[in-house]
């Protein structure tokens, strides 16, 4: 594990505030700990200061994780939030942003890897742009279920959801994590 | 050493310890290991046990779920499941539909609970009793059942430092951190034995759930009636030794080492204890917290140990229904 770049910190700021404008500060203020990254690309954020403590006394180990996982960065892409970062900062905002939430058969069909189709989405949340990383919710707990690529943006989505009938099986977000890779408890865990 | 250690635990066995042996399905020294410890009626009760598998157990994650709702949530997929009263946040799992398994709902996705095989491995993290404000190591922590149970005990404070020796275990490890939504976790991949010497701090708890021959498992892994030879137990039990030495290495004056197996081996238990302490005057055996399954044993065989490993615990099959563990609580003194 090393510090992530200034690069990186540039990349996670950029999608926080893209989704919570500086309100994201009041829940994870990035220049108040460490953000590292491993060699698998995962991303985690450390910021209590008896962890930090620890983790210089044991960094000759060449620690793998350490503190809060909140998401990957691959070299010349962007940064994806891990779904514990959202659902993070949902619950500390009170507030759900840029995500689709979906009913029992869009859980189902996700959490085994497949796309979310129109017919199961139940509710959009603002901002949401094409080719954006959006949250995955489930409509029961509003749990955060995984992470996807929206084809479409917010607008879009909104007439769409209008025409659901004639739609119904179209592909709107693409799966790109989600907690049913979890079941393949030995492997690294990328996005797709 | 291992020399040492073979002429101390080469055990001969007779001929009832040979047709036992034949009769289920045993490598002779161990048959006779446990005829020298039980009589012959009980030993017959723990090869009987061995046959039983054991249904698996959940470990609420009270920081993410509420347990009531969690079982709830779960009777409603048709799972029954019965409280383990002594751990607070465990369940056993008593029926399962035939789909979703246990290991495979929505509710574990989302990092509600953690699986284990058997309710044993609930009570090392609760005999370490680790605290909000403690640094813990575990040293050999995949794929960490004890080390996310230590965490959460914590309430998501403090810190843990995860370690193991193996590559993709330790993978395992971190998907369960990141699954579980703990916080308080370093993960390390490094080989236990040789920390002392590679880091200077110095821990107040420590587990060291030591790598043996799973001889208490017997009920998941009939494969461990014939797999360790008693050649491979003098190695396994030279590795037990020294990562117990390297633990109580890395130990501040007055912590406690927490040593425990998955074996009823006491060749990998009160042999090992009583090797550590004859060898070192900084340490000592303590009781443990709790103790609701039995103590460890004084004798075996031609060896006699320490009469301290009596405060040690030990869970057998055939008296508690659970798997074959050995529990061990050590301090560091002055």
């Amino acid at each position: 594990m090393r510090r992530a770049s200034k690069l990186i910190v540039k990349e996670v700021t950029k999608y926080l505030r893209r989704l919570f404008s500086n309100d994201y500060l009041r829940c994870i203020n990035l220049s108040e700990g460490y953000l590292l990254i491993n060699e698998f690309n995962e991303l985690f954020y450390v910021s209590d200061e008896r962890l930090i403590n620890v983790l210089n006394d044991v960094w000759v180990l060449k620690p793998l994780a350490a503190g809060f996982h909140i998401g990957w960065f691959f070299r010349g892409a962007e940064f994806i939030p891990s779904p514990a970062l959202l659902e993070h900062l949902y619950s500390c905002l009170g507030v759900i942003r840029g995500a689709v939430e979906v009913s029992d058969l869009g859980v189902k069909a996700f959490l085994y890897g497949n796309d979310i189709l129109l017919q199961s989405v139940i509710k959009i949340y603002k901002p949401i742009e094409k080719g954006m990383y959006v949250s995955v919710v489930d409509h029961l707990d509003k749990h955060v279920i995984g992470i996807g690529r929206s084809k479409y943006g917010y607008r879009e989505l909104r007439k769409l959801m209008k025409f659901k009938e004639l739609e119904k099986t179209l592909e709107v977000v693409s799966n790109v994590f989600d907690l049913g890779r979890y079941l393949h408890e030995e492997v690294t865990l990328r996005p797709k | 050493m291992i020399k040492e250690i073979l002429k101390d635990i080469t055990i001969e066995p007779s001929l009832r310890a040979k047709e036992l042996a034949n009769r289920y399905g045993y490598r002779p020294y161990m048959i006779e290991r446990y005829l020298n410890i039980m009589p012959e009626e009980e030993v017959i009760q723990l090869l009987e046990a061995f046959e039983r598998r054991l249904k698996p157990v959940i470990r609420c994650n009270d920081l993410r779920v509420n347990c009531d709702e969690l079982i709830k949530a779960l009777s409603k997929l048709g799972f029954e499941l019965r409280p383990i009263k002594w751990s607070g946040i465990g369940y056993r799992v008593v029926k399962s539909p035939k789909s979703p398994t246990i290991g495979s709902t929505h509710e574990y996705l989302k990092g509600y609970y953690y699986v284990y095989r058997d309710a044993a491995s609930l009570i090392p993290p609760i005999v370490l009793d680790p605290k909000p404000s403690d640094v813990v190591l575990d040293m050999c922590a995949a794929p960490g059942g004890k080390a996310t149970h230590i965490a959460q005990l914590m309430r998501g404070s403090g810190v843990v430092v995860a370690n193991d020796i193996s590559r993709r275990r330790v993978i395992a490890l971190i998907n369960h951190v990141k699954r579980l939504g703990l916080t308080n976790v370093i993960v390390t991949n490094y080989d236990a034995r040789k920390l002392p010497k590679v880091i200077k701090l110095r821990f107040k708890k420590i587990l060291l759930d030591a790598p043996c021959s799973a001889e208490g498992g017997i009920m998941f892994d009939p494969e461990r009636k014939v797999k360790t030879s008693i050649n491979d137990l003098a190695m396994i039990i030279e590795r037990e030794l020294s990562l117990l030495k390297a633990a109580i290495d890395m130990l501040e004056e007055g912590g406690v080492v927490v040593y425990t197996t998955c074996s009823i081996a006491p060749e990998e238990n009160e042999y090992v204890i009583t090797k550590v302490i004859e060898s070192r005057d900084d340490v000592k055996v303590v009781e443990p917290n709790i103790n609701l399954w039995s103590r460890g044993i004084e004798e075996f065989h031609r060896l006699k140990f320490i009469s301290d490993v009596r405060k040690c615990i030990r869970v057998w099959p055939h008296k508690h229904g659970m798997e074959g563990f050995f529990i061990c609580t050590l301090r560091k003194i002055s």
